[in-house]
This record gives C-alpha cells, sequence and structure tokens, in this order.
C-alpha cells in the first residue's frame, strides 16, 4: 500500500496544497495533476480526514488560566533559584580557600629524598664538629 | 497590529505591570494549551506544563529579542517545556494504546474524542513530529512561523510534516480508518 502511495512524486506537495502554502503556479499545477491521480486524490482525501480528526482537540474544554499561581510559582522559582545561587556562591568560596591552602602546602619546600640526603650530611658535619658552647654546667 | 500590541505589553511587563501580563497569559492560554496537551498527552499534567510555560515567559522575558513575534517566542517556549515534561513523565504516562476515560466526576474530564485522538494518534509520533502536526493543526501557524518557532528551514517544516502525515496515515490506516 505505502509503495504506491509514494509511487507519485507530487505527493510531497499535497500537504502544502492542501494548506495553501504553495505559490499560484505550483498550486495550479498541483490542482490540474489531481484530476490526473487517483494516488494523490486518495493522499490529499486521507490527510482532510486526519486533519478533521486532530481538530476534536479543539473540542475539548480548556481550563481557565490561574495567573495569581503562576506569579505565586515564579516568585518561588526565583526564590529557589536566588538560593541555589547563594549556595552555589558559598560552596565555590568554600572550594577557593581549599584550594589557596593546598597551593599553599604545595609550595612550602618539599622534603625528597634529596633534601633528606642533604640535612643528612648536615647532621653528620654537626656531630663532628667541635661541640658548640653550651650554658655552663653547674658542678 | 498584534505585534505591536504584543511590543506594548512585553514593554508594561518589564516595568513591573501584572495585570498586562494576566492580559498576555489570556491571549495565549488556549493555544498554548492546546498545544501543550498534544505534546504530553495527559491532559491533567497539560495544566501543570502550562503554568511552567507561562512562569518560564514571566521569569525569562527580559531575553526575549523582539526579533520575532512574541508569539513566536512563546510556542517555542511551550513545545520545549512539553517536550521536556514528556520525556520526564513518559515512563509513567499510561501506554499510548490503551485509551480510557478517568473514573469520578472529580475533574473537567476531556472529551472522549480528543483523548482518543490523543492517544491513538498523536502518541505513537515522536515529540518532535506531534509538535510540528499540533502547530499547523491546532494552533493553526504558517510553514515560515512553524519554521521561526523550531528554529529550523522551511524546507524542513514542509519535509518533517509530510513525514508527520504519512506517519499519521498508517497509524490511522492500521486502525481501520479509526478514529
Amino acid at each position: 500500500m505505502r509503495e504506491s502511495m509514494s509511487a507519485c512524486r507530487n505527493e510531497r506537495l499535497i500537504k502544502p496544497w492542501l494548506d495553501g502554502e504553495l505559490e499560484s503556479g505550483a498550486a495550479s499545477s498541483v490542482e490540474a495533476h489531481m484530476g490526473t491521480c487517483a494516488l494523490c486524490r486518495k493522499t490529499a482525501a486521507d490527510y482532510r480526514e486526519i486533519s478533521e480528526r486532530l481538530s476534536a482537540l479543539a473540542l475539548e474544554p480548556c481550563p481557565e488560566p490561574d495567573t495569581a499561581a503562576i506569579f505565586a510559582r515564579a516568585e518561588r522559582d526565583a526564590g529557589d533559584e536566588g538560593r541555589l545561587v547563594h549556595t552555589m556562591k558559598r560552596v565555590a568560596l568554600l572550594a577557593a580557600s581549599v584550594l589557596v591552602v593546598a597551593l599553599g602546602v604545595l609550595s612550602m619546600p618539599s622534603h625528597s629524598p634529596a633534601s633528606a640526603e642533604v640535612s643528612g650530611d648536615e647532621l653528620i658535619a654537626v656531630a663532628l664538629s667541635e661541640p658548640e658552647p653550651g650554658p655552663e654546667e653547674d658542678f | 497590529m498584534r505585534v505591536e500590541e504584543d511590543q506594548d505589553l512585553v514593554d508594561r511587563i518589564l516595568a513591573g505591570d501584572r495585570e498586562a501580563f494576566r492580559v498576555l497569559v489570556e491571549k495565549h492560554h488556549e493555544r498554548v494549551f492546546r498545544l501543550v496537551r498534544g505534546i504530553v498527552g495527559d491532559w491533567h499534567r497539560t495544566e501543570d506544563v502550562c503554568q511552567e510555560v507561562f512562569v518560564l515567559v514571566y521569569r525569562k522575558l527580559s531575553s526575549f529579542r523582539r526579533d520575532s513575534k512574541l508569539s513566536t517566542w512563546i510556542y517555542r517556549v511551550a513545545v520545549n517545556a512539553a517536550i521536556r515534561a514528556r520525556r520526564r513523565w513518559a515512563p509513567r504516562l499510561p501506554d499510548p494504546g490503551t485509551v480510557h476515560l478517568r473514573e469520578g466526576n472529580e475533574d473537567p474530564n476531556p472529551s472522549f474524542e480528543g483523548e482518543e485522538v490523543v492517544k491513538k494518534l498523536l502518541a505513537p509520533l515522536p515529540a518532535k513530529l506531534r509538535a510540528i502536526v499540533l502547530l499547523r493543526e491546532e494552533v493553526g501557524l504558517g510553514y515560515d512561523e512553524i519554521a521561526r518557532v523550531l528554529g529550523c528551514s522551511r524546507g524542513a517544516v514542509e519535509q518533517r510534516l509530510h513525514r508527520a502525515m504519512e506517519a499519521l496515515r498508517e497509524i490511522w490506516k492500521g486502525r481501520g480508518g479509526e478514529p
């Protein structure tokens, strides 16, 4: 069924034609084509039927808009957003503080193995050197 | 004239005039409701999404650039909100194939015919195709206006509308020409 329907290359013009969206020249061509093509006539009839069915939606009741509720919700949302922004600012401040502390720790002299070795040498040198004068012994 | 009226409403709302916003809501509510209803599917959730749409319109109005009609911008907000809502609620919505009237009279019931159209004809369509069909058939927009709402070319509108109509035709025929 679908294969035969798609056999006519004018099929794509049917909906724009029905909707009055074709320029007058193109619309006239489609109109003339409709007189000779049973497939396109059937497609057009189906599209009209579908449009009619869809129009049933317009018969449904539409509730009255509640503008007071809209204002209330807008204000509540604005409040929520304000609190969210405030919380995010606090989190950002906390993160920045942690970062500053972390950078401070990293910038301190590191205790790498090389520096530990130097420190060890220094200690040996200190041990072999003359004792520094200490406080006088109390005899 | 309508465009000027809308621009005037925007100016007044931005200046803090709540009455102007009430006028805007009343002017656009019904079309927005029908558009959202067709995309979301569930009549009762539609009310909530419509409220969300107008809350967004109210809060984001200052970002409306006035290079299109206000209604175009509102429909864009509505389509996006409805598609988002559909994604959010889809797993909890009833099977599109099952049509049932709500029990009891506690809520205003949609017409059975309208419910059938939504559940049987529109629900099987992808949300974006549903939106394009509704913008044309329910809201009554021309192809150029639909293109502006959806941010696509007129050619894309023609192509998608054709695809949507063919899909609807298949669905309709699959049901023996009903609803």
